[in-house]
């Protein structure tokens, strides 16, 4: 039983003139109670669109998103339903996510008056390693790693059971990246909330997910256990984002290169929507649309794999 | 012999309180088709020290030290001698592309225009020489490349067409500061490709600026690793990242995501400008510090600045 259920997503944006852009082309991914979920891809994939229409905040042109259940209802100007407020988020920029005129304790007591809890802001301030003394300042009394531990003090105090994270670690410096990560996943872990964890930065997603989803042009392309997607990466472009990490083991290797940008979703390519950056290409993929192959945990949407048969690695 | 051989090299900036020293006494040398990392945290001295060679420190800032390159002393050179090295021996390549590309004017026009000053070309032979260089970072289309605008392109291709430019006058050194860092690692991976196949088919130096050790790790040869605006520790690129000796680098490679061993990030923040501790800048961060860091400064000896050495210990 998953607790964020997404099937066939779709989001379209409108352009003066133009035709709709479809950021999320029918995408597919499912978060369990409890478990971290890694979800990455290249800009212009689509990550961020598909966090949105997780959390009510953009309207689905088709698919359907489920939180525990229910359906979820995109925003309007009423608050957040009652179904939807264990449903929590943190975004990229703490600057902007904080009310930069209201007190940081006042903001985190909002949150702990969304559900029931016996825990109070102090607490919260103090577990995510800030001195109780914070609930009195403003926001832009703090540096940006320290706006993101009160950004992440204000989702856990409402009793969230699934966090998305949109990009939380990429706005800070390399030194805060690390540490709000941890924080995050440690923290995640012993509340026992889910956390979708949204990044460009593939090498952090192994370090924290459980489960690594791969998105593509507004497709998911291949989830897996973190650890399998990585070793035998079954979708040529998870091998391709995993190549082009560059490793620091003082080896001198140049990382490997994926020829070509992400397509304009405006107008995607025919068939398998990698197909014309994917080195192992043949003639199907330019007009078959590869159907999701699922072999115990992992799926993969690719011609290279069958229905039935278990995965290879594609290298 | 070095292209660049910068010592004691000092940059004091000004700040409410005074003059603050920003980048306190640093050395280094870069040699004929090299790349050489610099690595650290933001607000190290990595980046302004390299903003000091070229003139480009902000109003009221004090360089002393020397930077011997070509038989000149960058730090001496003024007015036109300086801006004659400036773009055309030494380039330099930022995070944005955008903050060296304008948004207005066509690629082939800001291609042209900087051949033309340092290298009095006609506009003719100016636009074939843009042409080329679009090549040379394998922009698709160059000569079509030439009549658009830089929004038309997409993050990477900017970068490569900043490049470009900064090799219009076939410079000598090359200083890329952050290149890749707002980049995808596919994009990412092509640039890195680019800067090593420019060193080594036309013998450009490079110097590579950016915290990501595993950049560093995929194309340096040498490295210098920066803490509070001085060198903590400098040598070959493997031998760094395979053994560090300092505390710090040390450090920074157990921050790094890597499948061995969780995300170890190093405790407490890196000081600000005017606030850098006594004795080695890095000893209240440090695990293996003794009562004598907090005192006694320490110099950079066998390419580490620390008496400690927790390697020969450890």
């Amino acid at each position: 039983m998953s607790l964020l259920q997404i099937e066939d997503l779709q989001v379209s944006y409108r352009r003066a003139g133009h035709p709709d852009v479809m950021a999320v082309a029918g995408a597919d991914l499912s978060v369990a109670p409890g478990e971290i979920v890694g979800l990455v891809g290249e800009t212009g994939c689509g990550k961020s669109t598909l966090a949105r229409a997780c959390l009510g905040l953009l309207r689905p042109s088709g698919g359907t998103v489920h939180f525990d259940g229910a359906p979820v209802t995109p925003l309007g100007r009423r608050p957040r339903p009652a179904a939807q407020r264990r449903l929590q988020m943190i975004f990229q920029d703490p600057f902007a996510s904080l009310n930069s005129r209201r007190r940081v304790g006042a903001q985190i007591g909002d949150a702990l008056r969304l559900n029931p809890s016996p825990t109070t802001v102090g607490e919260w301030l103090t577990r995510v390693g800030l001195p109780e003394s914070a609930a009195g300042r403003y926001p832009h009394e703090f540096s940006g790693g320290q706006r993101q531990r009160i950004a992440i003090a204000r989702a856990l105090a409402a009793q969230p059971s699934l966090i998305v994270a949109d990009e939380p670690i990429a706005a800070l410096d390399a030194s805060a990246q690390a540490q709000i990560a941890n924080l995050l996943v440690d923290l995640a872990r012993s509340e026992g909330v889910s956390l979708l964890f949204i990044s460009h930065d593939l090498a952090i997603v192994r370090q924290i997910a459980d489960r690594t989803a791969v998105m593509y042009l507004g497709r998911v392309v291949e989830t897996g256990p973190t650890a399998e997607l990585w070793d035998t990466p079954a979708h040529p472009y998870s091998s391709a984002l995993i190549g082009a990490v560059p490793r620091p083991d003082g080896l001198h290797r140049l990382p490997d290169e994926l020829p070509g940008d992400v397509p304009d979703p405006a107008s995607p390519p025919p068939g398998c929507r990698f197909h014309p950056r994917c080195p192992v290409a043949f003639d199907r993929c330019a007009t078959e649309d590869p159907p999701a192959i699922t072999w115990q945990d992992r799926t993969v949407r690719c011609l290279l794999h069958t229905e039935g048969e278990p995965l290879h690695a594609i290298n | 012999m070095s292209l660049l051989d910068v010592s004691d090299l000092r940059v004091l900036l000004p700040t409410a309180d005074g003059l603050q020293p920003a980048v306190d006494g640093v050395g280094f040398t870069v040699g004929e088709r090299e790349i050489v990392g610099v690595a650290g945290e933001s607000g190290s001295g990595k980046t302004i020290s390299m903003l000091a060679l070229l003139g480009l420190t902000p109003p009221g800032a004090r360089v002393t030290g020397s930077a011997g390159f070509g038989g000149q002393d960058l730090l001496a050179l003024k007015g036109k001698a300086l801006r004659d090295v400036r773009g055309r021996s030494i380039a330099v390549v930022f995070q944005d592309p955008m903050t060296s590309l304008h948004p207005m004017l066509t690629i082939g026009r800001q291609l042209t225009e900087h051949v033309r000053h340092h290298l009095g070309l006609s506009k003719r032979a100016a636009l074939d020489r843009a042409a080329e260089l679009l090549d040379l970072v394998r922009i698709p289309d160059p000569r079509g490349a030439l009549g658009r605008y830089p929004h038309q392109f997409s993050g990477g291709m900017r970068q490569r067409i900043a490049i470009a430019m900064a090799l219009g006058c076939s410079p000598d050194l090359l200083i890329a500061d952050e290149p890749t860092t707002a980049l995808d690692v596919t994009v990412q991976a092509g640039i890195l490709r680019l800067l090593d196949r420019l060193r080594t088919e036309n013998g450009l130096s490079i110097i590579l600026i950016t915290h990501d050790l595993g950049v560093l790790s995929s194309v340096a040869d040498r490295l210098y690793v920066y803490y509070a605006g001085r060198i903590v520790e400098t040598g070959a690129t493997s031998g760094i990242i395979q053994q560090p000796r300092h505390p710090y680098t040390q450090g920074l490679l157990r921050a790094l995501p890597r499948a061995e061993d969780g995300l170890t990030p190093i405790g407490g923040t890196p000081p600000s400008l005017g606030a850098v501790p006594a004795g080695c800048a890095f000893h209240p961060r440090c695990a293996f510090a003794e009562a004598s860091c907090a005192v006694d400064r320490p110099e950079l000896v066998d390419g580490l600045a620390c008496p400690i050495n927790p390697l020969v210990r450890s």
